[in-house]
């Protein structure tokens, strides 16, 4: 049902992403010339250019020449206004068959007579320029502010419609944002979770991942809501990839603790090696850094779901799905835009989507089985708690001690007035701790004593409870000792004095707590085992408040039987 | 009169002990208790017994595997237990009563009284009786029994396929026990009347019921009239 309710989404995603495709005319002359120096007279369009350097960017500091040829001819006359958009990471000047057209910041030949221009600008071409054939498009161009390690500086445009990239682009960008606003509220929501209700790693891991991808959103399709000063532009590209990073590590991340899978510390360096070797081998900072990181990502993310199959994980082969999905859509895109600005925002957009997505359904799944877990939970709470108090009213309990009283009352009343004392005080006991998961030890203890003289009365038989180390601070499940003491009863036949002794000793080390119940007599035939309906009580009690961290032995000794129970610590 | 009481629980069964003192009197020949089944079935190995007070569950042990050894001697038994809702199985093994614990003296000698020749019969929910055969207790269900036949301290039982069984039971102990539609008709029979055909009258006053199968079993002269007032001629 999950995915049905995601189909939709998606679809909505495609479209908004594939409005890209609508292509309008523009010319864009990748070609370029560049050249250190600065001479006004290289914005001549008859000058030779023959020897300048054709790679189009420099990694220098100071100040520079662009050169484009760009051809005017039936599809430029489309434009009622033709205009470029320029992208450039310096400050520059334009000049268009060598007159000046427009200026972004000021050029200057030092940082401080350097005023940085914006990243994105928008230049109007004149129409007396526009003639048809090849034109000369010059930039002088000075990024005194670039950063001085090794990221290049380029400059370059679109011819166009004047300024109707840019609507698209907003437009584009609003519906980008609607998207980002889901995933801010998704984020906040996971962490309200984590805070308020239950402190789940994969719910923590998921909410950062949701503020992470909102901030690459934003920080993506800033450059289309605020014309910032170039200089910025790498502080920005530096952000996209630190998100990136924290990203692909945190994915995996959540798949390898959400799948439970054995040697985390293994699967974690590795794929922390992974990212660190691509962060090395990669400039960071340029879009095929953070590109490559989103791809050791999605590898590490696969072998995980890989492995999460292997291990028969619930939705492991979902995960694995959504992740071979996502590897084609990116082979797909990748083939079917070439656009400098948009490859690398679409395809991580699309594919985070999706992959967020599935998270989410992994988190519902997971919060489903939570429920379930908690409710039957409540189930055996409240069967034990229905057995605590039917052992207590329990036919052979209770009529063969109210025949005994009779026998009493009749034959002694000042002994059964004793009796009935401690039945009333067991009674007490019982219903103060019926709907108890945990009590004092030293209540059950009283309980324990009571439960002893009425079988006193009714055996006739000296039972003793010796204790020692009990700390009275102690919890423990109801009537677990009480239950104990009763298997010993049964099993035991009383010594030449008519006695059955049994000692209650308490063991506290680093590690565990630890409860020994020893019964000293000759004990019956038959042995009481581990399996009886006492021990099923005890077992599901110390399951319901410590999970798997206990242990229950019983065994014999020369002296009679040993019952002991540790409860590890961290239980606790 | 011979008591055996098997009770594990001191103080009950010295209650059972003084109780029965009190309403057997005189009568009462000898108390035996055992705290365990084992010691028990020792004891009637030893000594013939008349009644046995049997604890259904001593220390856990569940007394049935036991009762149905038990049922097929010639004492009766009655169960002590804290268990009614086993009363419905205990009678269909056979036994004379159920006395619910806890019990008082009127109860404990409500069931004595079944003992009572002409006595109100217990309370008629025996399904089966077990038979003592080399050895080992096998279960007959009375619904195949044709009747039965006293032969001093035994009886015999026959059944709708004509095979005869020997309990241990006396005739007399056996009528306690048997539901309402098995009859006595004379001194050492008991018929299933639902397998009456017919009641014959020969000369010479000799009356007589005849079974479906043909079987002829004589009637007694005194219980003739009560017979076809009840089977309605």
């Amino acid at each position: 049902m999950a995915i049905r309710q995601v189909f939709p989404l998606i679809a909505w995603l495609l479209a908004a992403t594939s409005s890209l495709c609508a292509q309008h005319y523009l010319r864009y002359p990748y070609e370029r010339l560049i050249r250190m120096g600065d001479h006004r007279e290289w914005a001549a369009p008859g000058l030779d250019d023959r020897d300048w350097d054709k790679s189009g960017s420099t990694r220098e500091a100071g100040n520079f020449w662009v050169r484009f040829k760009v051809r005017c001819d039936s599809i430029t006359d489309t434009y009622s206004v033709p205009g470029m958009q320029v992208i450039s990471l310096g400050s520059y000047e334009a000049y268009w068959d060598g007159v000046l057209i427009g200026k972004n910041g000021v050029v200057g030949t030092t940082l401080k007579t350097e005023i940085p221009g914006t990243f994105l600008s928008w230049l109007p071409v004149p129409d007396s320029l526009t003639r048809h054939g090849v034109h000369t498009v010059a930039f002088r161009v000075s990024n005194h502010h670039a950063p001085h390690w090794g990221i290049s500086s380029w400059n370059l445009f679109y011819l166009e419609e004047y300024r109707l990239t840019q609507v698209g682009d907003l437009k584009l960008t609003a519906r980008i944002f609607v998207l980002a606003g889901i995933y801010l509220m998704a984020g906040l929501y996971y962490l309200f979770l984590y805070l308020f209700r239950k402190r789940e790693w994969v719910g923590l891991i998921f909410s950062g991942i949701c503020f992470l991808f909102f901030g690459l959103v934003a920080m993506e399709y800033l450059k289309f809501l605020y014309a910032y000063p170039y200089p910025f532009h790498y502080t920005r590209l530096m952000i996209i990839y630190g998100i990136t990073f924290l990203l692909a590590f945190l994915v995996p991340r959540f798949l390898l603790l959400y799948f439970d899978l054995p040697h985390k510390m293994i699967w974690s360096l590795v794929s922390t090696g992974v990212l660190v070797m691509i962060s090395l081998l990669f400039l960071p900072g340029t879009d095929s850094s953070s590109q490559f990181l989103a791809g050791g990502m999605w590898l590490i993310s696969l072998s995980i779901a890989f492995a999460a199959v292997i291990r028969k994980r619930p939705e492991s082969k979902l995960i694995l799905a959504v992740l071979i999905g996502i590897g084609a859509l990116n082979g797909l895109y990748h083939m079917a835009f070439r656009s400098l600005l948009f490859t690398y925002d679409i395809t991580v957009f699309v594919s985070f989507s999706i992959l967020v997505i599935a998270m989410m359904y992994l988190l519902a799944m997971r919060s489903r089985e939570q429920k379930r877990a908690y409710e039957s939970s409540l189930v055996l709470s409240s069967r034990l708690q229905n057995e605590l108090l039917r052992k207590h009213i329990q036919p052979h309990f209770i009529m063969n001690t109210l025949t005994s009283l009779m026998e009493w009352v009749e034959e002694s009343p000042n002994d059964s007035v004793r009796f009935i004392e401690a039945l009333s005080g067991e009674f007490e006991i019982f219903s103060a701790i019926a709907d108890k998961k945990l009590i004092p030890i030293e209540q059950e203890i009283r309980l324990c004593r009571y439960h002893l003289e009425i079988m006193k009365y009714r055996k006739e038989v000296d039972y003793q409870l010796e204790i020692t180390g009990i700390n009275p601070e102690e919890t423990i499940p109801p009537a677990i000792l009480h239950t104990l003491v009763e298997n010993g009863i049964m099993h035991s036949l009383p010594d030449k004095e008519n006695r059955i002794r049994m000692k209650l000793s308490f063991r506290q080390t680093d590690r565990s707590r630890c409860y020994e119940l020893k019964t000293l007599s000759l004990a019956r035939k038959k042995g009481n085992t581990a399996d009886g309906t006492g021990f099923r009580y005890i077992k599901s009690r110390l399951t319901e408040n410590y999970g798997d961290r206990w242990q229950l032995d019983a065994r014999p000794i020369p002296e009679g039987w040993v019952t002991t129970i540790t409860i590890d610590n961290a239980a606790q | 009169m011979k008591l055996l009481i098997v009770e594990d629980e001191p103080v009950i069964a010295r209650r059972i002990r003084r109780l029965s003192g009190l309403i057997l009197g005189d009568r009462l020949e000898q108390v035996t208790v055992s705290n365990t089944l084992e010691s028990g079935l020792a004891h009637l190995e030893k000594d013939e017994i008349d009644l046995l007070l049997l604890d259904l569950n001593l220390n856990g042990a569940s007394g049935f595997d036991l009762l149905e050894t038990i049922v097929a001697r010639p004492f009766h038994t009655i169960i002590i237990s804290a268990y009614t809702d086993k009363a419905i199985r205990a009678f269909e093994y056979g036994v004379l009563d159920f006395v619910p614990k806890p019990f008082n003296q009127d109860r404990l000698a409500q069931a004595f009284g079944r003992l009572e020749p002409g006595s109100a019969p217990s309370n008629g929910q025996v399904r089966y009786l077990a038979v003592q055969k080399r050895g080992r207790h096998v279960l007959f269900d009375i619904q195949d029994l044709t009747y039965i036949k006293g032969a001093g301290v035994y009886s015999e039982l026959h059944f709708q396929d004509q095979s005869v069984e020997i309990h241990n039971k006396s005739l007399d102990a056996l009528a306690r026990l048997l539901p309402g539609h098995f009859d006595r008709i004379h001194k050492s029979y008991i018929v299933n009347s639902t397998l009456v055909r017919e009641l014959a009258v020969a000369s010479g006053g000799k009356y007589s019921a005849i079974l479906k199968d043909g079987t002829d079993l004589p009637i007694s002269r005194a219980r003739y009239r009560e017979l076809r007032k009840k089977w309605g001629d």
